[in-house]
């Protein structure tokens, strides 16, 4: 009798659980279409809100439901005409833009000058960011014309415009639904702690896509979406983790890319702290530039998927400076820091008869970063300089404490296709990401000229004038630009993998997927 | 009347605790490194200077005195008003209550499950005590506290997903429930199995069940009504509580099976800095932890009504 009432309570136990399995699986959506394209697609980061104005991440230019007035092209990193067909300024104070026609937003409204005007106000009244980096006067809407005047000579204005949170969308829209944009996707539901499922816009613009439907969730654990790519619930993963690379590419399923990136690992040196006599020397910056292995940490730390940097501006662009040899080398760091005015002693380094000590700032939120001070440690020591490594939680809020020497840090560099918010976050006096207040009044006299020069190719000469100047005289080290990665499935066409989250659709019309 | 008086005076305990809650997250606040400005003003993709950070803390009041910040913080509190999330412009109780559904139906199972854990290898393993089941629900026990969870959740994707395609990887549609779920079972059920097994084979030996098997009572009704429900009561105590730690602590399973909870959303708000929904956060968690020990308390008494008679014979 006993063990009959053990084996009711266990069957019944055993119920509960299918039951609760049943309940969990009721909500499994029927097939419909057989004939549908449809696309899974998992991103990083999620939408933290519906506001496209609001949103701090890029999920919602990524969707390929909004655009912007100005986008920039993927493959050239030029800035093209998107929903603007074309702009103008003489002055690079007051700006034109015509507003292309034919263009109609989601619910069926066109788009006109009004709205653009109305959408651009928006995004400057909700967010203090897109305030400071449009730095706009005044709107005026006239016929098809969008009038732009900034509050000073303002040629970066155009490039500003690609910012994912200055999309353009219908404001009369509710503002608790989807936002309605003029892209090839619209929203047939979003929930910006689910995802969101876009489906065609058959009055697209630049003609109608090539899927039907989009499921586009985020998953910020890379080991996670690498699972999805390989268990077949995502047809696309964007950055899969770097020691998976390796793994994915030996599938004969995947395929995975790997573009060079827009964001520079570099070490910035604090021009105000104790030590600022040491940085203040340029012997002793480029001392410190010829200890770094750029290669061994290219090759070991990031196994293969970056480039080497010496500069805010590696690669092609037309602001990057000439290629010039830099030499790893601990006797060349010796002759530097024996310039410097130091002492070397039995293959040391020594300041007033004792060994330098400097104090090394990094943070986890780039796994890679740490590695690389580690290194910079090792190589430190060879030559008799001691690194006491310090790991913070949040970078941005221990820098202006002040008590560092020197830090491993991450920055897009040459954002929106140009290099003026580097530059000028970077080296103006009062630049948020100028964390070593470095203060070189032949710079900022460059940075000023750069940032009132219209002709774009004079702007380009002084953006690169300016980053020359930097690796000439060594202020900060900039080691390696890692490369951007994406994994899809072979039968997805027309994937192009952008340089990174935050200035690209990433579902676009193109974006197509192939029966297996 | 003495269940009414034990209700009325935890209920006042519960008003004066909920205070202290609402002072301890905003201390926590208080005390907490940086601010919003920096998220706000999109300062790794927009070129701004150290003075236009200092004027938006201005402007959005992080830099008025403390005490001007608490007394508009109480008083936006008793109207039962959170504030807005700086980050969304929405209301904090929006925000919360949009994630917290995802996170109780993620708890709830996970209850459920290990409940289910815990009836079958507890019962089990008191009923076969020492034999070979009982050794195999020891492996369980050890195993399922030794193993971290999140490995075990990439371990579940892995063989259910990857390999055998039965369910998601990630999110909660099609049975994408029951990974997460058993991930958190299998990680908090093995202390309650052995209190559970423990608790069984103590009440099987107690005197009064002697009796009532003398007196001739068949074994079903001794196990359902005396065996069973005496041994349940460590088990629902220790159960409540890990209720509402699972719906504050199941951040790193959400995290992973990519499902949009409440833990998720207050890791977010951390590291944005968003301290409206922090506070938001820890209050709500607050209350829910109060609410369900006081669903604990009054189970108990209802388990054991000695508990009451022996308060009644004080009083």
């Amino acid at each position: 009798m006993k063990k009959r009432s053990y084996l009711w309570i266990i069957l019944g136990l055993i119920s509960c659980l299918l039951l609760a399995v049943a309940g969990c699986s009721s909500d499994k959506k029927s097939s419909s279409g057989a004939k549908e394209k449809v696309l899974k697609f998992i991103t990083v980061w999620p939408a933290n809100t519906m506001d496209p104005h609001r949103c701090h991440f890029s999920f919602i230019l990524n969707s390929g439901a909004v655009e912007t007035l100005v986008g920039l092209d993927p493959k050239t990193t030029e800035l093209y005409p998107w929903l603007a067909e074309s702009w103008k300024s003489d002055d690079g104070q007051h700006w034109e833009f015509k507003i292309r026609k034919g263009v109609k937003f989601h619910n069926g409204k066109d788009l006109t000058a009004e709205a653009a005007k109305a959408s651009l106000e928006r995004s400057i009244s909700v967010n203090p960011g897109v305030k400071a980096s449009l730095k706009i006067a005044a709107i005026e809407a006239a016929g098809d014309i969008l009038k732009i005047t900034t509050e000073k000579p303002y040629p970066a204005l155009p490039s500003e415009l690609v910012h994912y949170n200055t999309v353009i969308i219908d404001v009369t829209a509710p503002d608790d639904k989807p936002p309605i944009g003029t892209g090839a996707f619209m929203f047939a539901s979003f929930d910006i702690a689910k995802g969101a499922e876009l489906v065609k816009f058959p009055q697209y613009w630049n003609g109608v896509a090539k899927l039907d439907r989009v499921i586009m969730t985020f998953n910020d654990d890379a080991n996670a979406r690498l699972l999805a790519l390989q268990s077949g619930d995502a047809d696309i993963i964007y950055r899969p983790a770097l020691d998976t690379l390796q793994t994915l590419r030996k599938d004969d399923k995947v395929i995975v890319e790997s573009v060079p990136g827009k964001r520079v690992y570099h070490l910035i040196y604090n021009y105000a702290g104790k030590n600022q006599d040491l940085w203040g020397n340029e012997e002793f910056r480029k001392g410190m530039d010829a200890l770094i292995n750029r290669q061994e940490i290219v090759d070991n730390v990031m196994g293969k998927e970056a480039v080497v940097a010496y500069n805010p501006f590696p690669g092609n662009y037309p602001f990057s400076p000439d290629v010039k040899p830099h030499v790893y080398s601990l006797d060349k760091a010796l002759q530097h820091f024996q310039a410097a005015g130091l002492t070397v002693q039995d293959g040391k380094v020594l300041r007033n008869g004792q060994p330098i000590k400097l104090r090394m700032a990094t943070y986890i939120a780039r796994p890679e970063l740490p590695q690389i001070a580690q290194i910079v440690q090792a190589t430190a020591k060879q030559v008799g300089i001691e690194m006491e490594i310090q790991v913070a939680e949040n970078i941005d809020e221990y820098l202006p404490q002040g008590n560092w020497d020197l830090v491993t840090y991450s920055l897009l560099t040459t954002t929106r296709g140009d290099g003026a918010f580097f530059l000028n976050a970077a080296f103006s006096p009062k630049g948020m990401q100028n964390h070593g207040r470095l203060n070189v009044p032949e710079l900022v006299s460059l940075l000023d000229n750069y940032n009132q020069t219209i002709d774009k190719t004079k702007r380009n000469e002084t953006a690169k004038a300016i980053a020359t100047m930097i690796e000439d005289r060594a202020y900060n080290a900039y080691i390696a630009s890692p490369y951007e990665t994406a994994a899809y499935r072979k039968n997805v066409k027309g994937w192009v993998t952008p340089s990174n989250e935050f200035e690209f659709q990433m579902v676009t019309k193109d974006l197509d997927i192939i029966a297996e | 009347m003495q269940n009414k008086n034990w209700l009325l005076k935890r209920i006042s305990e519960g008003i004066l605790l909920l205070w202290i809650i609402s002072l301890v997250s905003f201390a926590i606040v208080q005390v907490a490194p940086g601010d919003a400005a920096l998220s706000l003003l999109r300062v790794d993709t927009v070129a701004v200077t150290t003075e236009q950070v200092e004027a938006l803390r201005q402007e959005m009041g992080m830099n008025d005195p403390v005490y001007q910040k608490y007394f508009r913080y109480m008083g936006n509190l008793l109207k039962l008003d959170l504030g807005e999330s700086v980050m969304t412009g929405r209301p904090v109780a929006a925000e919360l209550s949009h994630a917290f559904p995802a996170t109780f139906l993620l708890a709830g199972t996970s209850l459920l499950l290990t409940i289910v854990l815990v009836g079958i290898f507890g019962s089990l393993s008191s009923r076969f005590a020492g034999g070979w089941i009982d050794k195999f629900s020891t492996g369980f026990c050890l195993m399922g506290a030794s193993i971290p969870t999140f490995w075990l959740g990439l371990l579940l994707i892995d063989l259910f997903s990857v390999r055998l395609h039965l369910l998601p990887a990630v999110g909660m549609a099609n049975g994408g429930l029951i990974l997460p779920s058993l991930s958190l079972a299998i990680a908090i059920a093995p202390p309650f199995i052995k209190i559970f097994r423990n608790s069984l084979i103590d009440c099987a030996r107690q005197d009064f069940i002697r009796a009532a098997r003398s007196r001739g009572i068949s074994e079903k009704v001794i196990f359902m009504r005396h065996v069973l429900k005496g041994s349940l009561i460590p088990v629902v105590t220790i159960l409540g509580v890990s209720f509402g730690s699972l719906l504050g602590g199941s951040v790193v399973v959400e995290v992973i099976f990519g499902l949009p909870g409440v833990g998720k959303l207050a890791i977010e708000a951390v590291t944005r800095r968003d301290y409206a929904i922090v506070q938001g956060f820890v209050l709500s968690i607050g209350i829910l932890i109060f609410l369900i020990n006081l669903a604990v308390d009054l189970s108990y008494r209802y388990l054991n009504p000695a508990i009451s008679l022996k308060e009644a014979e004080r009083q």
